[in-house]
């Protein structure tokens, strides 16, 4: 080592073997909205056939969001099955998400997202392809550019540089946005009963004809 | 200059009977050595360059008039001022002398009572826009009494005679000179009440498009006087509305104009310095979310609070060079920090009073000092932000590596002395996002190095010197990938930052400091 100097007192004091929280953890509060497009709604009952097209929102204490896919997403659970090889913006006919511009403190000029608006297409090796769908709703920053130069970031660091998208809620939503999503209790205890039924990941994947 | 008028004494009588004397040789003559004698003097001179009769004319019509104000005294008193009171129809009274006296007296008691401390002065003057209509109708007013003939065209302005007679009154009375660079100013407010609801509704009834708002951008926004027009639209208005029909509407009118207000400005004063913060709970401006506040103090208010009383100022505003986050303490030098002080009684305190107050600063708590403290030049203010974003700042950051470090990690962080002026690219974190545009900027770490690890070797501390704006936490963990390249490309682990401490901005402040 060139330079092996330790660290004052001082400094040695604070560094205890007390756990560290994550930057995720220290600034971000997070949400799920499972079972997209059609989300299931809290407090309802649960839904009879899961797709586990989840999503997870990172919301920042400044209430800008984060949209990641959840960690009960085909593409996380069975990464062996469905490895990722690209990522389209163009999620309809006359829907780029590619052409999103912001513009300015405000934002003007994104999209406007509602809960069952999709962010991205994920093709995977074996000819399947996966909507991301947003989740909440806001307007789009943007979808996390460095996935389309490397789309393996996507199953490699889901929570982290792997995100979708950047979201910002319309702020006087923008304390109720976690009201709509599910707790980590909540979707714990829905993967749970969802567990116990027959998963069909077809829903999820729509296989090109 | 014609100071001879032929005629005969029932003009003299009813000009008199109109006009207050000064505004009867305003409607003459242009010549300022009259127009600033008093009252008196203006008639004797009339009489000496006339007819002797005049004064006599005026006498009785002063006569007349005082008869009649004796009498409704003894009739009913309150209806003294009301009715019978003389009133120029020309200046609704501002260029009498009672009134000039009342004026310049309670200009003289206002200044006095609030306190300041000031060696020149400037007055501004707002007056009742009922004078431009009233000059309009008295100037025909004139012609039809004295013939087109005698009368000037372009009288002085009411406001430009009201300036010249203030003047020596008011310097008087403060026993200051008046200088149109002095920073203490005096804003006085006369208002014609009764015109604005008897003449200003008739004149809206008669010309409703003089009234109507410009096509401004905001045109709600912009500063209205008193009665919510501007001159501009009384003069389109009177433009538009013949003689007849405004001497009409201002005929009813009996009372003269009213010091409505006096207001008292001193221009803002700076005062820079530099100051430390010790604390990682301490936000450097108030720190309000959703209209509460998240802490007691900041350091704002630890420096603005005391400085604020010393110059006994309204207010204050806190600008920095730079910023920092609420848990980053700031060492060394400590950071240029200016502080404008609004409308302050006490402008000039001496630098040894300053010293007294940085003193007092340091006392109040352990959080935060100051240092260097002066008042500073309001153009050596501009010093204070063209250094925010060229200037070089350096930092110590405590980091620590998520996962035990490999051998390859350990010697790829000793590695990091070797880098100088690298570039980076930071899109806006996500943390500041919500107030700044998204854009990638680039910015440049001139230098980073080791200065030390804990025993197990998870901890490390760094020192880095960057360009000014570095958002250096971001560039320690990457921010979801959003600055690259990060600390954690660098160093090929996943890194974290616990603590920051900012050593230096290398801005020179105050001037001449150090």
């Amino acid at each position: 080592m060139a330079d092996d100097t330790s660290l004052c007192s001082e400094e040695n004091q604070k560094i205890t073997t007390e756990y560290y929280p994550s930057v995720v953890e220290r600034y971000f509060t997070s949400g799920y909205q499972v079972n997209l497009p059609k989300c299931w709604k809290k407090g309802t009952d649960e839904p009879s056939e899961a797709n586990f097209n989840d999503v997870r929102i990172l919301r920042h204490s400044n209430k800008i969001c984060i949209v990641t896919i959840a960690p009960s997403h085909p593409l996380i659970k069975q990464a062996e099955t469905y490895k990722v090889t690209g990522i389209s913006l163009k999620v309809t006919e006359k829907l780029d998400r590619s052409q999103n511009q912001v513009h300015g403190k405000r934002k003007r000029g994104a999209h406007w997202l509602n809960p069952s608006s999709p962010l991205c297409i994920i093709s995977c090796e074996d000819g399947s392809r996966h909507t991301v769908y947003c989740g909440i709703r806001g307007s789009l920053i943007e979808i996390n550019p460095r996935l389309l130069n490397d789309p393996s970031l996507l199953q490699k660091s889901y929570e982290t540089n792997g995100y979708i998208a950047i979201v910002m809620p319309k702020l006087i939503e923008g304390n109720q946005i976690m009201d709509s999503l599910l707790n980590e209790e909540e979707y714990q205890s829905y993967l749970r009963s969802c567990s116990k039924q027959t998963i069909n990941f077809g829903i999820a994947a729509d296989i090109p004809s | 200059m014609q100071f001879c008028f032929e005629m005969d004494q029932e003009t003299w009588k009813k000009a008199f009977a109109t006009f207050c004397p000064r505004c009867v040789v305003r409607l003459f003559c242009h010549d300022w050595k009259v127009l600033k004698m008093s009252e008196k003097d203006i008639v004797n001179f009339l009489a000496e360059n006339n007819d002797e009769q005049i004064e006599t004319s005026f006498l009785e019509i002063e006569q007349r008039r005082s008869l009649q104000v004796t009498e409704l005294q003894n009739g009913n008193g309150d209806e003294m001022n009301a009715t019978t009171d003389f009133l120029c129809i020309s200046c609704l009274g501002i260029l009498m002398t009672p009134f000039l006296e009342d004026c310049s007296q309670k200009v003289a008691e206002t200044v006095a009572n609030d306190n300041y401390t000031f060696n020149r002065f400037q007055c501004f003057y707002f007056l009742p826009h009922q004078l431009f209509v009233s000059d309009k109708v008295s100037q025909d007013t004139a012609k039809q009494l004295f013939g087109a003939n005698a009368v000037e065209n372009e009288a002085h302005d009411v406001k430009e005679i009201f300036k010249i007679l203030m003047e020596p009154l008011v310097t008087a009375k403060l026993k200051v000179p008046r200088s149109i660079d002095a920073n203490f100013e005096i804003a006085i407010n006369i208002s014609h009440r009764e015109a604005e609801k008897k003449v200003l509704p008739v004149m809206k009834s008669k010309s409703p498009r003089s009234f109507t708002h410009g096509k401004g951008k905001h045109p709600a926004k912009r500063l209205k006087p008193l009665d919510g027009v501007s001159i501009a639209q009384v003069k389109h208005a009177i433009s538009k509305i013949s003689v007849e029909e405004l001497r009409e509407m201002s005929s009813s009118l009996s009372q003269p104009c009213k010091v409505e207000a006096i207001q008292l400005n001193h221009s803002s004063v700076y005062v820079g310095g530099r100051y430390n913060k010790y604390s990682r709970t301490l936000p450097q401006t108030p720190w309000i979310i959703d209209g509460k506040r998240k802490l007691e103090n900041s350091v704002q208010e630890f420096l603005g609070g005391p400085i604020k009383d010393a110059f006994r100022a309204d207010g204050y505003n806190f600008s920095s060079s730079g910023r920092e986050d609420v848990d980053v303490r700031m060492l060394g030098t400590g950071r240029p920090y200016l502080i404008e002080l609004i409308n302050p009684r006490f402008p000039s305190v001496p630098q040894a009073k300053i010293l007294e107050i940085e003193k007092k600063i340091n006392e109040q708590t352990s959080d935060i000092s100051s240092s260097g403290l002066q008042i500073v030049s309001k153009t050596d203010c501009k010093r204070l932000k063209e250094g925010e974003e060229e200037k070089t700042k350096s930092y110590y950051a405590l980091c620590r590596f998520i996962h035990p470090p490999r051998q390859t990690q350990l010697e790829k962080l000793g590695q990091l002395k070797d880098l100088t002026d690298v570039e980076i690219k930071q899109t806006t974190p996500v943390r500041v996002l919500h107030r700044r545009p998204l854009a990638v900027r680039i910015r440049t770490i001139h230098k980073i190095s080791l200065r030390g690890f804990d025993d197990n070797k998870q901890f490390f501390k760094l020192e880095l010197s960057t360009q000014a704006g570095t958002y250096i936490k971001e560039f320690v963990h990457s921010d979801f990938g959003r600055t690259s390249p990060s600390l954690r490309d660098f160093v090929d682990a996943d890194v974290d930052i616990i603590e920051l401490d900012v050593q230096s901005v290398d801005v020179v402040w105050p001037p001449g400091f150090k």
